[in-house]
């Protein structure tokens, strides 16, 4: 595999048994990469197993066949190449925020000294510096999130992996996130995975789109949007190109093929 | 994007506080209402018990000057010094044996088909049809004392303890997972801090069983300390040294779950049920 692959998905499938005792066919046969520095959403309608997908490249679960390798190495199961931000943040609450970011870092066994820095690093980055003593019960959602997106961040993991991480958000907060987000990618290069059931969300933040279809979940088409070097969040909206992409890319969410179009292969 | 989130600081800030001054306007309001409350049942109660035979209810202001009575020759103050040790040796037993076996319990299956069972009838059990086997085991002094006191807050505090540990989010387990953390660090870093409320609820409930547990023992083991003073005034048909020991007993409970509270305020101010109070 070229250099040039941060994660590297081949023929991952999933099946688990539900309460029922019924077989669920949650992943079929999915394959992707996803280049370093690429930002990338899973997206699709529920049940389409993004979230699982999403999972088994964090390690947190394990695929019933096929294999995800991350960086060069094969995911056996929860790295430090892989820095994780999870949808409701999920920050130990008697920790401050400088706290929560730090014990991202304790795993790594670095000097007091160097964790305390490199969490002030990522909590700048995010922009929280004033706000590093607070407790999250003491934040706003849209702060906790950035607290959890520094922790991710402060042990300089290869890929970023984010789960629905704007979704618990009320609207306002979530297109600055948007935004910031886009600002974080630009400054630190990192590779990006996120899920999203957005669609909008999916079209303006990432460089390409695997949509997933359910029953099985399988991939259905990979979408280019190909917005080029802004970031102005805006000016992707206002774009013509916005509102092609979007029309493109709901098609694939419902499973409906679209013509081949530059960038769309189905 | 540092001067996005600049801008935004302050905002959030503005709501925080004016939800915090409103949050203090309403307790003040509340606390006037309680002491409203407070004057008007003393006012019925002084009323009321005009009318009746001095041998059977004492008014406020007759309790109230017992009460100094009771303070000024000394009786009182031993009284509570009486019980206090007893309940202060049976409440920190309970603390000493029910947070370890709630946690055992909590964490452990086997533990808990093992002995679950026996922490909820304990629990569930009324203490005072155990007084006469104590008497046997315990005699009639300190011990039996302390041991009523200690059973009787011991399984509340357990519960609690065990439910705790039943509720540690396991998303937050994920996230220990997910960064690598270790098992014995994800223990101490995540599940006992997460138990901390639930432990200092337990601790809460068991003051008020513990108050419940001296006064059992007073009554019927060893007549002595407030519970005996509330025994022997009724006895001789003192109501106004009988209801003051009653006021003794009720302001120590308050006062001390009171400062239970404080402690878990102090120890996990994250804690919402606690730190946001009443809505």
């Amino acid at each position: 595999m070229s250099g040039d692959v941060a994660v590297d998905v081949r023929g991952v499938s999933k099946r688990f048994q539900d309460d029922k005792g019924r077989e669920v066919h949650a992943l079929q046969d999915v394959s992707f990469q996803v280049r370093r520095g690429e930002i990338v959403a899973l997206t699709g309608r529920s049940g389409c197993g993004k979230t699982t997908l999403l999972r088994i490249i964090m390690g947190l679960e394990h695929p019933t066949s096929g294999a995800v390798d991350v960086d060069g190495e094969a995911v056996h199961g929860p790295g430090i190449n892989r820095g994780i931000v999870f949808q409701n943040a999920e920050l130990l609450p008697w920790r401050t925020a400088l706290g929560n970011v730090e014990f991202g870092l304790e795993a790594r066994r670095l000097p007091k000294a160097q964790r305390r820095e490199a969490a002030e690093q990522a909590i700048e980055l995010v922009g929280l510096k004033d706000a590093a003593h607070r407790r999250p019960h003491e934040l706003s959602g849209g702060m906790r999130q950035r607290v959890g997106i520094a922790r991710a961040l402060a042990i300089d993991p290869a890929v970023l992996l984010m789960d629905e991480p704007f979704s618990a958000l009320d609207a306002q907060t979530r297109e600055k996130m948007q935004g910031e987000l886009l600002e974080i990618h630009q400054r630190t290069g990192k590779t990006i995975i996120f899920v999203s059931h957005d669609i909008d969300e999916s079209v303006l933040l990432a460089d390409r789109v695997v949509t997933l279809v359910p029953d099985p979940g399988r991939v259905h088409g990979l979408l280019d949007t190909d917005f080029g070097a802004s970031i102005d969040l805006d000016e992707r909206r206002g774009s013509a190109k916005f509102a092609q992409r979007r029309h493109e890319l709901l098609q694939l969410v419902h499973g409906r093929e679209i013509a081949q179009q530059d960038g769309v292969s189905v | 994007m540092t001067a996005l989130a600049d801008q935004a600081a302050p905002v959030e800030d503005e709501t925080a506080l004016s939800r915090r001054i409103r949050s203090q306007r309403r307790s003040g309001r509340d606390r006037l209402i309680t002491a409203a409350a407070v004057v008007v049942l003393l006012i019925i109660w002084e009323v009321a018990a005009r009318q009746v035979d001095p041998i059977l209810a004492a008014p406020p202001s007759a309790v109230f000057t017992a009460l100094i009575g009771m303070v000024g020759d000394g009786s009182l103050p031993t009284a509570v010094w009486e019980s206090a040790q007893p309940f202060l040796v049976g409440y920190v037993l309970a603390i000493v044996v029910g947070v370890p076996v709630g946690l055992l319990i909590g964490r452990f299956r086997v533990v808990e088909a093992a002995i679950g069972w026996l922490v909820i009838a304990g629990y569930a059990m009324p203490m005072i049809a155990l007084t006469p086997v104590f008497m046997l085991w315990f005699g009639l002094g300190f011990a039996v004392k302390a041991a009523m006191v200690m059973t009787m807050t011991v399984f509340a505090i357990s519960i609690n303890t065990w439910n705790g540990v039943q509720n540690v989010p396991r998303t937050l387990i994920e996230v220990g997972t997910a960064f690598c953390t270790s098992q014995p660090r994800i223990l101490t870093q995540i599940v006992i801090p997460s138990v901390i409320p639930s432990i200092m609820t337990g601790l809460r409930i068991g003051i008020g069983k513990a108050v419940v547990g001296i006064v059992i023992a007073e009554f019927f083991t060893a007549i002595g300390g407030v519970g005996g003073v509330i025994v022997d005034a009724g006895h001789s048909f003192q109501p106004d040294r009988m209801f003051a020991a009653v006021v003794v007993l009720m302001l120590a409970a308050v006062a001390l779950t009171g400062l239970v509270g404080l402690i878990e305020r102090r120890l996990a101010p994250w804690n919402r049920s606690i730190a946001g109070g009443a809505r």
